[in-house]
């Protein structure tokens, strides 16, 4: 469920002989939900919300309730550090997210180790997603900041309400032979101001 | 007291198991291994025992040509740099012997100076087979060895500076699942180590000046360290490299040192130039996708992201990996094309 607040926002103008502008009334929407418990909250109208813009109240236009479809992706972590029950439990996760999916839904299946690979586009075709699943294999470095840009970058810009899950076990992990196994890695991001050995 | 000799040759018989075949099939493997079959070659020399390897090497080490010796050392090394994350007791065992069959070829009449700059090579890179499977001691011992023989090889220091480099990424890194943060003592230990990195790469520039590796590490360093050095040692880089791996990761670390600075546009022209050298390599996407989305440039910022999730999966070969763990990859190539050349 979704609720959209559409709130009208007045330009203030700057007078100014010098300046050449454009008025005008922008309708912002903004995405909310609301629950109780747990559970959403129906029958909500503009009167129920108050929006303020920087301590300013803005007026609330209209209110509308939906229920928009999700577009999930996975981000899940393949390398050396889950091969084995982690990753078991990974596809099992993965599996029991797909088969929660209402049929207007769609989830896409992106994998990471030292790549980040795009194993399933975003699609409503779940088999696909199922089949990707227990194809996984572990192996390699950890790529997660690389993958979750990605992923971010690939969610679909449309009226669905976009998830992004990742499943890691972080970035530590025992290298393998080194035939499949490039490396380990604590971020390929080349710099990082968060995590640098300088602070 | 015949009988007292009888009974010491026998033992002797007994001691040293080599059968003629076993000489002749370990000198085949090697012959295989220079012939370009390498991965079968390793694959049945991996099975075996060590018991026979050892034999019949110190036997091959007499009686085989140096061509031959080369392409075993080659075929030992080659076994051991696939396997050590998995076996590294194996894995030190081959590259105990194909030091033991190096020092035999090169010890032949007027082979010591044409081999050395393959021993040369050889140490560089068994050091850095150590140091890419965190095994720091024996690669500090590696390359004291060699430095014993060869004390002013420039390659040598910056392998002493890798084996710091990756200690302390093997000591240091934070642990992000506690989400630490480096204490003031904590971070004066990381940059004591790193000087002291900086300082072997420091000493192999003095032999060398346009040694394009000792640069990049250098130039990493220094970066890590906010060191304003540090660009000019990348520029030396890309000048000096002689190889498309250096010259990638001198554009791509000059490409992180801009995005620091937030000098977004130059960033993006470094990790262009990474891209152009590497278009098969996903990280310079990341980065350029990265930058392009810190410009507020939306689309092509999902374009970026899209082109570098679509690549064809040859990312392990990508060198930023080789670079974090201290792998001499080029050097693998070198030796191996060495003892595959034909005569």
């Amino acid at each position: 469920m979704k609720l959209v607040i559409a709130a009208l926002l007045t330009a203030q103008a700057v007078s100014s002989p010098q300046t050449t502008f454009r008025s005008g009334i922008e309708v912002v929407e903004l995405d909310v939900s609301v629950t109780r418990g747990g559970v959403p909250v129906a029958g909500l109208t503009a009167r129920d919300f108050v929006l303020t813009d920087n301590g300013a109240t803005q007026e609330v236009e209209s209110v509308t309730l939906e229920q928009l479809p999700l577009s999930v992706t996975m981000v899940l972590d393949t390398s050396q550090s889950v091969a084995g029950d982690r990753l078991q439990h990974l596809v099992q996760a993965g599996e029991g997210l797909v088969a929660a999916l209402h049929p207007d839904d769609r989830a896409a299946l992106v994998t990471f180790s030292h790549a980040v690979d795009l194993l399933v586009p975003m699609t409503g075709d779940t088999p696909s997603i199922r089949t990707a699943l227990g194809a996984m294999t572990g192996n390699g470095a950890t790529s997660v900041r690389d993958a979750i840009h990605l992923a971010l970058q690939i969610r679909p810009h449309d009226r669905s309400r976009p998830l992004l899950l990742v499943f890691t076990d972080g970035p530590r992990m025992p290298r393998s032979t080194r035939r499949n196994a490039p490396a380990w890695s604590f971020t390929r991001c080349v710099w990082n101001p968060t995590r640098s050995w300088t602070g | 007291m015949i009988r007292i000799c009888a009974v010491a040759l026998l033992v002797v018989g007994v001691a040293s198991p080599c059968r003629a075949q076993d000489v002749a099939g370990y000198l085949a493997l090697a012959r295989e291994y220079a012939a370009g079959q390498g991965e079968e070659a390793t694959d049945r020399l991996a099975i075996w025992p060590q018991s026979a390897v050892s034999a019949a090497s110190a036997v091959a080490v007499t009686t085989g040509s140096v061509r031959d010796l080369l392409a075993a050392v080659m075929l030992h090394t080659d076994l051991a740099n696939a396997t050590i994350d998995a076996e590294p007791e194996a894995a030190r065992f081959h590259l105990n012997i194909a030091r033991t069959v190096l020092t035999a070829a090169s010890g032949r009449i007027g082979q010591r100076q044409r081999l050395e700059p393959f021993v040369r090579r050889w140490f560089r890179f068994v050091a850095s087979v150590y140091t890419s499977a965190e095994l720091l001691n024996a690669a500090a011992a590696i390359v004291h060895q060699g430095l014993e023989a060869f004390p002013t090889d420039p390659g040598l220091f910056v392998a002493r500076g890798t084996i710091i480099e990756v200690g302390v990424r093997k000591n240091f890194v934070p642990d992000w699942r506690r989400d630490t943060v480096f204490g003031t003592s904590h971070r004066d230990k990381v940059e004591d180590a790193l000087n002291g990195a900086a300082g072997q790469y420091v000493r192999a520039l003095s032999l060398d000046s346009h040694n394009a590796e000792a640069h990049l590490h250098l130039g990493w360093v220094r970066l890590f360290m906010a060191d304003g050095r540090a660009k000019s040692e990348l520029d030396a880089a890309v000048a000096d490299a002689q190889d498309d791996g250096v010259r990638y990761l001198a554009h791509l670390f000059l490409g992180g040192l801009a995005e620091r600075d937030n000098h977004l546009e130059d960033a993006r022209h470094e990790y262009e130039s990474a891209r152009m050298v590497g278009p098969d390599f996903q990280t310079p996407y990341v980065a350029l996708s990265r930058i392009e989305q810190a410009l507020g440039h939306e689309d092509r910022a999902r374009e970026l992201a899209l082109a570098g999730l679509r690549l064809e999966k040859s990312d392990a070969d990508d060198p930023w990996w080789d670079h974090r763990i201290g792998l001499d990859r080029q050097g693998l190539y070198w030796l191996r094309d060495e003892v595959r050349r034909p005569q």
